[in-house]
């Protein structure tokens, strides 16, 4: 017993050692300045929390010091120490005594309760700790003679201000207000009054209650007798006033509540159960609001939490770095230069949205938002999903950003030609028809059905009765009419209106030779509208969709014709709008509310953002700053494609597509030794396509035996066959290439034309020992040179379908009449199959003679060296959901949402 | 006090060392990390019965790399175990192996199996039960086609095809071709790759025949079709795309005498089963290479062909197994490879069907040259469909052996740098296969016989070769650019003695002799052997253009020089030829290619190298006997005195004394003979006996003035003596454990600081 005894003192003591050796003793009593100007170890932060409001405070708090610890400020880290009043004054009380004997304690944030934070203030500011309350509302805690006090959230008048304005907003003319009998809930119910009646309301009655009571029977009932209004202003706290709704409700009464910000807790639908529905309140902070720290916040949080985050949790986090930004701008960890730099502070951006301290320590010009109750949750009302349009900040959330190369021309449909106008204006105006996707035949989109006469020369469209102008005014048949016109018109420019010349007299008003009312297009009514062609064209459903047969407005163009394009001017009627346009750097459009089917689109901003090259559009892409690349976007640089298409980290990400384009050499066929077919044909055959592709380009493209893309499957078999080339080109007389000419083989000036047009001269070089002469040439010299003038073999001759249809492919290219014929040839097997075309509308019976036209183009005359067709290469964000491809190019976004 | 504790000593000694020897458990089984990790488990399919042979080999690539991956601790301290199974080459017993494996739920990968139709059978099973598996040679596309789990590691045999069809236009330079097919899977595709090659590099395809193996008028078909071809003119090279057996069949009446038509085969061809099906036929039996000489064949690998990432391979595995790995161990080797470097990158939860899926996913991530894993047949990568495409080694049979053929192709690693590929690739200077371009790498054969060796300088490692030296190419080819790696002085290849032409092949012959030096390694002193060499390599072109493979047949040179008849002869007093090596190697140096910006980016350059080695041995021991005996008296000595009698401390005293003078005599004596900055073995033995008996000595007489009463004298010297034996011993077995032969590989290019490295154009 003695031996054990003898132990436990021994261990004990030991114990005691130990202990001692900690820094357990009490720092000797410094003052607060002396202490903290000496470069404290640490930065030491009371949190206090009032965990009888159950919120995510503290969790706000612990989430902005980590993120601020990660650097330190002013290179110390901030340690916290935490207290809980409990919402109660003594507790408070005896927690601010504590902290104030600490001469450590830089700053204090907390005491969420507005009566515990205005006692407790005094402490803080005669024991010079800053304090910053992010919970506590009532007016009276900010006054003018303190120095060392805050608050980071509006006070209770400028949130019931909002209450005031919604009422406004909603037509809430009529008000009873019933309050709490306690000072603060009094003075916000006075405050509440004062505004309405201010803002052109009536108040009809006003009662009180005491925060005791349990039945409110009385005062429910006195209020119905005072007479009819619209809704009801609660300024009281839990539990009473959801106890007082609860029995509101449950004697029917269904008006909309206002309430203050002491309702804004899940305490609310614990009490009031079911009855908590249409209340309104208003509230400092909205998970969703359009500003990126914000959402960057509500991610960190769910990530970390799992949960969303709450207006307290937001507030707290903005303390922590106001104060920390504070110290930072200061340069001190002194309290008194903090308070100082803190009532300085302007346009602090805090996850609650951005605002300024006021000269005594509450905050100005901050956001105040709405929420409404449903059954057991808040909406929030009114939202604005945007702020104002600022080009620097999106959202990524709720934008699709769009790189693209070089600039946007012109959003007018009627001037529309580059690959990023057709892209805009898709998303601008409707046109009357649509293609679908799969198998490009025409839909209805701003056409609600058409009919055509049997020989297909006669099309009638009605329209869809509730397309509006963004300005609110009709679309109706009238503006297609007058967009045809003046697209008709020479003095337009517009570089499509070829594709008007199928409506009847075109050509006659073009030349000024017929009145514009001959022309082939009819208002019947308003919304029924019908085209004269001057030929069967079973294919007219797909042309009408084209950017020339769109409506546009006539009021505004007649206004401002030269800017009418203009964000501030421009008056459109599809799914988007245009927001903003920095020409050469970005282009915001956003959603069209006054679009028919505005339900279903989902992404709300679009940006187009111009991007100088696709190198640093791919470190974009991978840096998650644009969503997509490739196809009539920002097109992917050709030296990545064959990496990203074997990467599996791209798996899900990579597509690629086919697009109707072709790229060919043209031959001319007039000139020597090109007029003997087998020469054309030996050429044709000694061109290796595959491995242009695989080692030129690297674009990973599809070999193209035959010029028209959509005829490609009737032509499989290879044209590159060298052994053949060599027979053939013995027969024309070449054996060997002996005695063959030097040619030339013509294109416009760029690098990856000129290195397909080396290729092919090598191709010709080494399989049949021709020599060619590569000539590139600028842009108009090339047009000059495809149209009129001779000095070439071959030509590089690129086309983009303009509708799915053969007849944009043969007949508009290589009609030798009708056309501008490039390979220089006269062919009457071909203009028979052309002319029978015209008089057939079966569509089988159609193909086989667009088959048999491009039979005689491509192999038994052989005018066109088919080297490849296009293929888009897309990356696309996986959280773009609903994306498709358009083989003609103008995806609709409207289609598409994010994840 | 001293005494106190000699006497504590000496009365508790056993308790002492049961003391300290639980203690020692004790700490090593509490440092022992607690938390011992199960090891990682592959399963490999191999085979027994009558494929026996082909199992072993694709066994042992496989443990020759996990023996050594375990030797070398694991994979993150984990050791990796083989599961074994045998499918026995038959469908059915797949599928049950592959369920086995499923169903025991351990295997991170399989390895296996051999035959595509095994392969195919069980690929469903992994599929389904989501197990990586990896063959390394199975080449039937649809194996990993339609299962993404599956990787091949030999080409498949798409990837023969159309390599075959560009080898015969860019290497052999025909332009005309005839192709003969099994219509089943393993036929059709070679077919079909290799016709869609051909006419796309333009080689002109005269005839095209068929059989179908599963027809009953089977014989007729092939009577009938090679009726056929033999009435054809000018067939040009025929493509005989079948297995062994009917290929074998195919080549016995194609090929007669007068007939003279170039024939290339498959992989299919580069196996036993074609040599032993052909050699039915009597002529092959009685004259061999009638039927086979000169018929091209293909194959994933072959071991003459060195290069920095198969020399290991080869080597370790000869030391191994005796005999040179074939393609199937080579494979398995570079599969077992690929899964340990995917094992290698796992992490997070320990759960198997988790580690599965990142090992599919490491091994899909090496998808181009950058991600790849170097391998002993090539860089191991894979394309969409998993496979791994390389190029393969094209042989020639001779003797019915395989030989290297002239022309050889490599992976170039940054095919897009340059911007004449494509005119390259036209001018067939470079060959292509979808995504990968290859370049030519050339063969040129070297021997060296080796007439005489004399004036062997055992001190400095300096002797005299009288030799023969040759080189068999096609088309040109300077000898004056072959440098020799231990030569004394710079040697010039002049005086060609001989030079003939054999069909497109040229032979140059060389008489040359000269000095050369070897590394001497001293710590084998008394040595018994020497290993003296002839190294040479080419001044400029490096591995992956040029590469010398020992040259071993050379029959009009033993018509010309009577190589046969000599053997080598050793002029040096007491030594004779014990062997002979020739063997081809690598030496690598690093530069920056001169290139500023790389300078610290150093690269090695890497040489293809030719050797013959003599081996020399004495005559008798008696060197050896004369040196040590000495050693060996003073240790007997040594020994008995130590069981001598305390009262005899005098004889005891001056007989350690004698061993410590005669010893010490010996040991000065042999640093002045052999000047080296290390230790020899001879030395140790030496000096163990000086130490231990100076040490004798001088603790002896500690003990003898030491006033205590005798007893504790005569017990303290019966331990002194056995700790002085124990002393021996002691040093002795340092000497042991510190001995390490000398890496000779290490010191080749050391010599030649002089050398300036801007010498090694690349280009």
């Amino acid at each position: 017993m003695n031996k054990n005894g003898l132990k436990a003192i021994t261990i004990s003591g030991w114990i005691l050692i130990c202990l001692c050796a900690c820094d357990y003793l009490e720092m000797p009593m410094v003052s607060r300045e002396d202490y903290l100007s000496n470069s404290p170890e640490d930065v030491v932060v009371a949190i206090i929390d009032s965990s009888n409001l159950q919120n995510g405070f503290i969790d706000g708090v612990k989430l902005a010091i980590d993120e601020i610890n990660q650097l330190g400020v002013l290179g110390k880290k901030i340690r916290a120490e935490y207290y809980d009043d409990k919402g109660l004054y003594s507790k408070g009380l005896k927690i601010a005594k504590k902290i104030a004997r600490n001469p450590k304690v830089m700053a204090v944030i907390g005491h969420n309760c507005s009566h515990v934070a205005t006692a407790t203030s005094i402490t803080y500011e005669n024991n010079g700790i800053v304090f910053i309350s992010p919970g506590a509302t009532d007016p009276d805690l900010i006054q003018n003679q303190n120095k060392y006090i805050f608050r980071t959230i509006p006070s209770g008048e400028q949130l019931t201000n909002r209450l005031v304005e919604y009422a406004n907003h909603n037509h809430l003319k009529k008000m009873a207000v019933i309050f709490d009998n306690d000072n603060e809930m009094k003075q916000l119910a006075n405050f509440f009054i004062t505004q309405f009646s201010k803002n052109g309301g009536q108040i009809i009655n006003t009662r009180s209650y005491i925060s005791w009571e349990t039945n409110f029977k009385n005062i429910v009932h006195n209020i119905n007798q005072a007479g009819d209004y619209d809704a009801l202003f609660i300024s009281g706290k839990l539990p009473s006033a959801a106890l007082f709704i609860k029995q509101a409700r449950e004697m029917d009464i269904h008006h909309p509540i206002l309430a203050t910000n002491d309702l804004d807790s899940i305490q609310l639908f614990q009490i009031a159960g079911e009855q908590a529905k249409n209340i309104i309140l208003p509230t400092f902070f909205d998970p969703l609001q359009p500003v990126e720290k914000t959402r960057l916040f509500v991610r960190m949080f769910v990530e970390k939490y799992g949960t969303q985050p709450d207006a307290f949790a937001a507030s707290g986090y903005d303390a922590i770095l106001l104060i920390a930004d504070a110290i930072e701008k200061s340069g001190s960890f002194l309290p008194v230069e903090i308070a100082t730099t803190l009532h300085l502070i302007q346009d602090f951006h805090g996850v609650t949205g951005t605002f300024s301290m006021n000269e005594n320590g509450g905050i100005k010009s901050k956001a105040v938002f709405v929420k409404k109750s449903s059954i057991d949750d808040f909406q929030y009302v009114e939202r604005k999903l945007f702020g104002d349009i600022n080009i620097n900040v999106s959202i990524k959330d709720l934008t699709i950003r769009i790189p693209i190369e070089g600039s946007i021309p012109t959003v007018d449909p009627g001037l529309t030609e580059s690959t990023s106008s057709i892209d805009v204006t898709e998303q601008l105006f409707l046109g009357l028809t649509d293609f679908e996707p799969e198998t490009l035949k025409p839909v209805p989109e701003l056409a609600a059905s058409w009919t055509v006469d049997a020989n297909y020369q006669n099309y009638t469209f009605f329209l869809r009765q509730d397309v509006l102008w963004t300005d609110g005014k009709p679309v109706t048949a009238r503006d297609i009419q007058w967009a045809i016109l003046r697209n008709l018109n020479k003095k337009t420019h517009s570089p499509y209106a070829y594709t008007l010349h199928i409506l009847k007299n075109a050509d006659a008003f073009d030349q000024g030779t017929m009145d514009q009312s001959n022309v082939g297009v009819k208002v019947i009514d308003d919304y029924t509208i019908s085209f004269q062609l001057n030929k069967s064209a079973p294919y007219f459903p797909s042309m009408a969709g084209l950017w020339v047969f769109r409506p546009l407005p006539k009021h505004i163009i007649t206004q401002y014709p030269d800017s009418w394009t203009n964000p501030d001017k421009i008056v459109s009627n599809g799914s988007y709008t245009l927001a903003a346009w920095e020409k050469g750097l970005i282009m915001i459009l956003r959603k069209n509310k006054t679009y028919f089917d505005a339900k279903n689109v989902s992404i709300p901003e679009i940006r187009y953002i111009v991007i100088s090259n696709g190198k640093l559009g791919m470190e974009m892409y991978r840096s998650d700053e644009i969503d997509l690349m490739g196809g009539n976007y920002l097109q992917i640089p050709f030296d990545y494609i064959s990496d990203i298409s074997r990467n599996p980290g791209y798996k899900n990400q990579y597509f690629k597509k086919e697009i109707h384009c072709s790229y060919a050499f043209a031959l001319n066929t007039q000139k020597k030794p090109f007029d003997n077919v087998w020469v054309r044909k030996a050429i044709n055959a000694a061109i290796d396509r595959y491995r242009i592709i695989k080692y030129i380009t690297k674009g990973n493209q599809q070999v193209a035996n035959n010029f028209t893309p959509q005829l490609s499957s009737f032509f499989e078999t290879r044209s590159f066959d060298p052994v053949k080339a060599h027979k053939w080109l013995a027969q024309a007389g070449y054996p060997d290439g002996k005695n063959f000419p030097e040619i030339v083989i013509a294109f416009n000036q760029s690098e990856t034309h000129e290195q397909i047009a080396r290729g092919i001269q090598k191709c010709l070089k080494y399989y049949l020992n021709v020599h060619a002469r590569l000539k590139p040439m600028p842009w108009e010299g090339y047009i000059d040179n495809l149209k009129t003038s001779n000095d070439w073999h071959l030509i590089r001759f690129g086309w983009c379908a303009d509708y799915p249809d053969p007849n944009n492919w043969l007949n508009d290219l290589f009609h030798p009449n009708r056309s501008d014929n490039v390979i220089r040839w006269h062919n009457d097997a071909f203009m028979e199959l052309m002319n029978a075309v015209d008089q057939t509308n079966n569509f089988s019976e159609r193909m086989d003679l667009y088959h048999q036209a491009e039979h005689i183009l491509c192999k038994k005359f052989c005018g066109i060296v088919p080297v490849f067709f296009e293929t888009s290469h897309y990356l696309i964000n996986p959280r773009i959901k609903g994306w498709y491809h358009m083989p003609l190019g103008g995806q609709h976004i409207r289609n598409w949402s994010l994840q | 006090m001293i005494i106190r504790i000699f006497n504590f000593i000496s009365k508790h000694f056993k308790n002492l060392v049961l003391c300290v020897l639980i203690l020692f458990i004790i700490i090593t089984t509490y440092y022992k990390p607690n938390l011992i990790k199960d090891n990682f488990v592959i399963a490999a399919v191999s085979m027994g019965g009558e494929h026996k042979l082909i199992g072993k080999g694709m066994l042992s690539g496989i443990h020759l790399y996990l023996d050594q991956l375990n030797r070398n601790g694991g994979i993150n301290g984990r050791k990796v175990t083989l599961e074994v199974y045998d499918d026995k080459g038959d469908r059915d017993t797949a599928i049950k192996v592959a369920m086995e494996i499923a169903k025991k739920n351990k295997a991170l990968v399989v390895l296996g199996h051999y035959f595509s139709a095994c392969s195919l059978a069980a690929s469903k099973v992994y599929l389904k039960s989501r197990i990586p598996a990896i063959t390394g040679s199975a080449t039937a596309e649809k194996i990993t086609q339609k299962n993404d789990w599956y990787f091949a590691v030999a080409p498949n045999n798409s990837f023969q095809g159309s390599f075959l069809a560009n080898y015969i236009s860019s290497s052999l330079g025909h332009q005309t071709c005839s192709i003969i097919y099994d219509s089943d899977d393993y036929g059709t595709s070679l077919f079909r790759s290799f016709e869609e090659k051909a006419r796309s590099i333009g080689i002109d395809i005269k005839n095209v025949w068929t059989f179908d193996k599963s027809d009953p008028r089977f014989s007729t078909q092939i009577r009938q079709l090679i009726s056929q071809m033999r009435s054809t003119s000018h067939p040009g090279i025929i493509f005989v795309a079948t297995h062994a057996n009917e290929g074998a069949q195919i080549i016995s009446s194609l090929r007669y005498p007068g007939a003279d038509c170039q024939v290339i085969g498959p992989d299919s061809f580069s196996t036993n089963a074609f040599i032993k099906n052909l050699s039915k036929y009597p002529q092959e039996k009685t004259r061999p290479g009638y039927y086979s000489d000169g018929i091209y064949t293909v194959t994933p690998f072959l071991a003459d062909f060195n290069n920095e990432y198969s020399q290991k391979f080869i080597s370790s595995y000869v030391k191994l197994f005796h005999k040179k790995p074939s393609w199937v161990s080579a494979c398995y080797y570079d599969a077992t490879h690929i899964a340990v470097k995917a094992m290698q990158e796992l992490e997070g939860e320990e759960k198997i069907r988790h580690n599965r899926m990142q090992i599919k996913n490491v091994l899909a991530s090496k998808y181009n040259i950058e991600t790849s894993e170097q391998g002993v047949c090539g860089p191991i990568f894979f394309d969409k469909d998993r496979n791994v495409k390389h190029p393969l080694r094209v042989c020639v049979y001779k003797n019915q052996q395989l030989a290297p053929d002239y022309v050889q192709y490599n992976l170039i690693t940054n095919p897009m740098g340059e911007d004449n590929t494509f005119e390259k690739i036209l001018n067939k200077q470079l060959i292509t296969s979808g995504d990968i371009i290859m370049n030519k790498t050339r063969i040129v054969f070297s021997g060296i016989h080796v007439n005489e060796i004399s004036n062997f300088d055992t001190q400095k490692g300096v002797y005299t070769m009288d030799f023969f030296l040759w080189f068999r190419f096609q088309g040109e080819f300077d000898e004056k650019d072959i440098i020799f790696l231990n030569a004394v002085s710079p040697i010039q290849l002049t005086k060609c003695i001989a030079e003939y032409k054999h069909k497109e092949a040229v032979t140059r012959a060389y008489h040359l002799k000269e000095k050369f030096y070897t590394l001497l390694d001293f710590q084998r002193f008394p040595f018994e052997t020497h290993d003296l060499s002839i190294k040479l390599r080419h001044r400029k072109q490096t591995s992956d253009k040029l590469m010398l493979i020992p040259d071993n047949d050379e029959p009009y040179l033993n018509q010309l020089l009577k190589i046969d008849g000599h053997k080598t002869v050793v002029k040096i007093q007491g030594w004779t030829v014990s062997d002979t090596y020739k063997y081809n190697g690598i030496v690598s140096y690093e530069s920056s290619l001169g290139i500023p910006v790389q300078y610290h980016l150093k690269r090695p350059i890497v040489f293809s190298t030719n050797s013959v080695t003599v081996r020399i041995k004495r005559n008798n021991l008696s060197f050896a006997i004369k040196l040590l005996t000495p050693a060996f008296l003073l240790f007997i000595l040594f020994f008995t005195v130590s069981l001598l009698h305390y009262r005899y401390h005098f004889h005891y005293f001056f007989s350690l004394l004698m061993v410590l003078f005669i010893s010490a005599i010996f040991l000065f004596k042999s640093f002045l003979i052999i000047n080296v900055s290390y230790m020899l073995l001879l030395q140790y033995v030496y000096l163990s006996l000086f130490i231990s008996s100076s040490a004798g000595i001088i603790i002896y007489i500690i003990i003898l003035l030491l006033r205590v009463p005798d007893r504790y004298k005569k017990r303290l010297s019966r331990y002194l003596r056995a700790l002085t034996i124990v002393c021996v011993f002691a040093i002795l077995y340092y000497a042991y454990i510190s001995y390490k032969p000398l890496n000779f590989n290490k010191f080749v290019h050391v010599y030649k600081k002089h050398e300036p490295l801007n010498e090694f154009n690349i280009h």
